[in-house]
């Protein structure tokens, strides 16, 4: 398919990345406010799209731009690193930095957008409040619940003001007897962000409970789009990974 | 029955010496312990005390301690950037590179500090200038003393820390860079936070290394009481005219090293 897309929009990326074994082309189009829920198989090239929209791979073709910046640009020579990029990451394994308490782990992506530190405990705090947190402010990482985990690591990710919110099998690490209730409290915190927000995924339920729209990813192109309500059920193949 | 074949399987799973293998070990431990049981049985120890206090033992310890202490301190301030840049950065020459800071750990001491000499000596290539410009003469100096145990022991530091740099975890400096954090903010607030335990074992390795210095030491620094005398040069001239000084010096020598390596071997070698 070629790849195209609109530039009037809020984010706008044309994702070609090339590895020996698989050609990822893939675009997205998005306004503020849209949950994309982006699912298939392993191997799909869901991570390397994510990877190249928070900054952590350069495109060998195509061009991002986020809210009328152009992160990247191969043709242009264009490249905004990951740190100048208004993206937030919540990783499948979370990631939170481990010698720090919940609250610094929040109050990190504040210090380094310049806040002093007392003021970026107290936004960092605020976050925590809002996410049901507070009273596992000085808590470190190993002394979180897996949900609780994921919610610092989305007001981690949430705090520094992004206008891409990305998560990468959010609900993976969740196991599976509080996965709906986890997978519940997601979506009431999703629907307050008004960025666009893309959550990969290998679970078409998870898109379909989480996301507006969904796009089917298979061998590195974009095999379905269309609102999540209407995703296939998965093929075989797929469902049986 | 059943009861010996399971007896038979455990004996098994535990790794049993063959018989040459054991008495080559024993032999082999021998060589290392028994110099160590000498010194103590020829130690002695009724006037230790009064030997440890005397002045100008004194003196070689506290000089001992500080240039030590002195010489890890410019270990980690240069060693640490140096063992990122040779576990992070691809450039070329990398391998000669490595190759030279490590030299240290294997070259006779004595040879390092005629090459101090002839760089940081008042004819050395830099040393000239230094003497020219600043009237600073580094050789036969404490900050002398200092510069040879830092030559000697730094690359302990730098190994160690190259291969914890190497071996560190990048998922976080990733999270962190997504956070807006910059290079130095990574650095500084992620990876060395989080390798705490191996800066420890490097920097406690480097400065046992730096307190045994003695031949580069001698040969960039000279044996001056009081200014570049420590304690392993102490024990040099102590030997000729002091057996018994010579002695206890040793043993608390050779005690802070085994207190080191006890707490830290294990470290080290998993690591390497």
């Amino acid at each position: 398919m070629n790849i195209v897309a609109k530039e009037s929009s809020f984010i706008s990326a044309m994702i070609g990345v090339d590895y020996p074994e698989l050609r990822v082309e893939v675009a997205i189009d998005a306004a503020r406010g849209d949950i994309i829920g982006l699912v298939g198989p392993n191997g799909a090239g869901k991570t390397t799209v994510l990877r190249a929209l928070a900054g952590l791979r350069s495109l060998d073709r195509g061009r991002i731009v986020i809210n009328h910046t152009v992160v990247d640009d191969r043709a242009a020579d264009v490249l905004v690193e990951s740190q100048h990029r208004k993206v937030g990451v919540v990783f499948q394994d979370y990631r939170l930095f481990p010698h720090l308490s919940a609250l610094d782990n929040v109050a990190f992506g504040l210090r380094s957008h310049g806040h002093r530190r007392a003021a970026a405990r107290k936004l960092a705090a605020e976050w925590l409040d809002r996410l049901e947190l507070a009273s596992h402010r000085d808590h470190k990482p190993s002394a979180l619940s897996g949900g609780q985990a994921q919610r610092v690591a989305l007001a981690r990710a949430l705090a520094v003001n992004p206008d891409l919110l990305l998560l990468d099998e959010p609900l993976a690490a969740i196991d599976p007897e509080s996965r709906s209730r986890i997978q519940e409290d997601l979506r009431h915190h999703l629907s307050s962000f008004d960025g666009v927000t893309i959550i990969v995924s290998h679970r078409y339920q998870e898109v379909r409970a989480l996301a507006d729209r969904a796009i089917i990813l298979t061998a590195g192109q974009i095999t379905w789009a269309g609102p999540s309500a209407d995703l296939p059920e998965p093929s075989t193949v797929e469902s049986s990974l | 029955m059943s009861n010996r074949g399971a007896t038979r399987s455990r004996t098994r799973q535990s790794t049993r010496a063959p018989a040459l293998v054991v008495v080559g070990a024993a032999v082999g431990a021998a060589v290392f312990i028994v110099p160590l049981v000498a010194m103590a049985v020829r130690a002695p120890w009724v006037h230790s005390w009064a030997i440890v206090t005397e002045p100008s033992i004194r003196t070689a310890l506290r000089l001992s301690l500080e240039c030590s202490l002195s010489a890890t301190a410019i270990s980690f301030v240069l060693g640490v950037p140096l063992a990122w840049v040779q576990a992070r950065v691809d450039f070329p020459g990398r391998t000669l590179l490595r190759a030279i800071t490590t030299l240290p750990v294997v070259l006779p001491p004595v040879v390092g500090g005629l090459a101090l000499l002839l760089a940081l000596g008042k004819n050395g290539i830099i040393g000239r200038y230094l003497f020219d410009w600043f009237s600073i003469r580094l050789p036969f100096s404490t900050m002398g003393t200092i510069i040879a145990e830092a030559f000697v022991s730094m690359p302990f530091l730098v190994l160690s820390m190259e291969g914890a740099f190497a071996g560190a975890d990048q998922r976080y400096e990733e999270a962190a860079a997504t956070l807006g954090a910059s290079r130095s903010a990574i650095l500084f607030r992620v990876t060395l936070p989080a390798l705490r335990p191996a800066l420890i074992a490097s920097g406690v390795l480097c400065w046992a290394r730096a307190l045994g210095e003695f031949g580069a030491t001698i040969t960039f620094a000279g044996n001056f009481p009081g200014t570049t005398q420590t304690a392993p040069l102490a024990v040099y001239q102590a030997f000729e005219t002091d057996p018994e000084a010579a002695i206890i010096l040793s043993l608390l020598l050779i005690a802070v090293s085994l207190v080191v390596l006890v707490t830290l071997r294990h470290r080290l070698v998993t690591r390497a």
